[in-house]
């Protein structure tokens, strides 16, 4: 009895394995070089992200930064927000927090953080 | 001046892991995500060889109703089952303008660290620098 031939692995396979192993940049140039071999799903994972400039600003988050250091290690595994030095809202899960969120008005966007 | 011409904005970020004391330092900045009203934390990470969102965020976004097939990862945290998806997001500028983004991430319902921004696909299209002794990130696309 001979032994079975191995089916070989597809391109899109191939791409897929070397993704597993973390070879990322071989993955990428397996993707360019194959063109339309692959479908449009895989494709648009390798594409350059598509980046603009935008007139929309963030605000300093010293402050926030600040609170961060200090407080952190004792909100282990908590969701915070912080608007300034002040925490505004504090839950053990991230759709708790948005919905206390959602119930008031704050002067800049909280700023949210897992600490974990 | 040559700052200026290097980058489109530059914001303060953060040098330290909110919960662990650890010998080297971090660089956290600012991001958003259109849909969501608030600012976010993200690790600028450019060991990291792809940029990773934090599970409960990628809920928040809908992203685990994606389809698409699944693709195993390693991660620091071991071998992870998740999908690849473009995510659209901004890093915020203090100063200058931000940068809207659609980037691809790894989003697993089993990944239980927070979100990366990773080298590829993301941190190498981009111009980044530091200025430590101020803790300023400066950032500007590539190009």
């Amino acid at each position: 009895m001979g032994i079975p031939e191995r089916k070989p692995l597809s391109v899109e396979d191939e791409v897929r394995a070397l993704l597993e192993e973390g070879r990322i940049g071989e993955a990428k140039k397996l993707v360019e070089t194959a063109g339309d071999q692959l479908p449009e799903s895989l494709r648009e994972i390798f594409a350059p992200p598509k980046i603009r400039r935008v007139d929309e600003r963030g605000v300093d988050r010293t402050p926030e930064f600040n609170w961060l250091k200090l407080n952190g290690p004792a909100y282990a595994e908590k969701w915070v927000a912080l608007v300034g030095e002040e925490l505004v809202a504090c839950e053990d899960s991230l759709k708790d927090l948005l919905s206390k969120l959602g119930q008031r008005q704050f002067e800049r966007r909280p700023l949210v953080h897992h600490i974990v | 001046m040559f700052a200026l011409s290097f980058s489109a904005g530059r914001s303060k970020f953060l040098d330290r892991h909110p919960r662990f004391v650890e010998p080297t330092a971090k660089v956290y900045v600012n991001i958003a995500f259109p849909g969501l009203s608030q600012d976010w934390l993200a690790q600028v990470d450019t060991g990291a060889a792809y940029s990773i969102l934090e599970q409960d965020v990628a809920r928040e976004l809908g992203l685990f109703q994606s389809e698409g097939k699944f693709t195993r990862l390693h991660t620091r945290l071991g071998a992870l089952r998740g999908r690849l998806i473009r995510v659209p997001l901004k890093i915020l500028a203090d100063e200058g303008t931000s940068l809207d983004f659609e980037a691809t991430f790894f989003v697993s319902p089993d990944w239980h660290g927070g979100t990366f921004l990773g080298y590829s696909g993301l941190l190498d299209r981009l111009r980044i620098g530091l200025d430590c002794p101020r803790n300023l990130f400066y950032f500007g696309e590539s190009g």
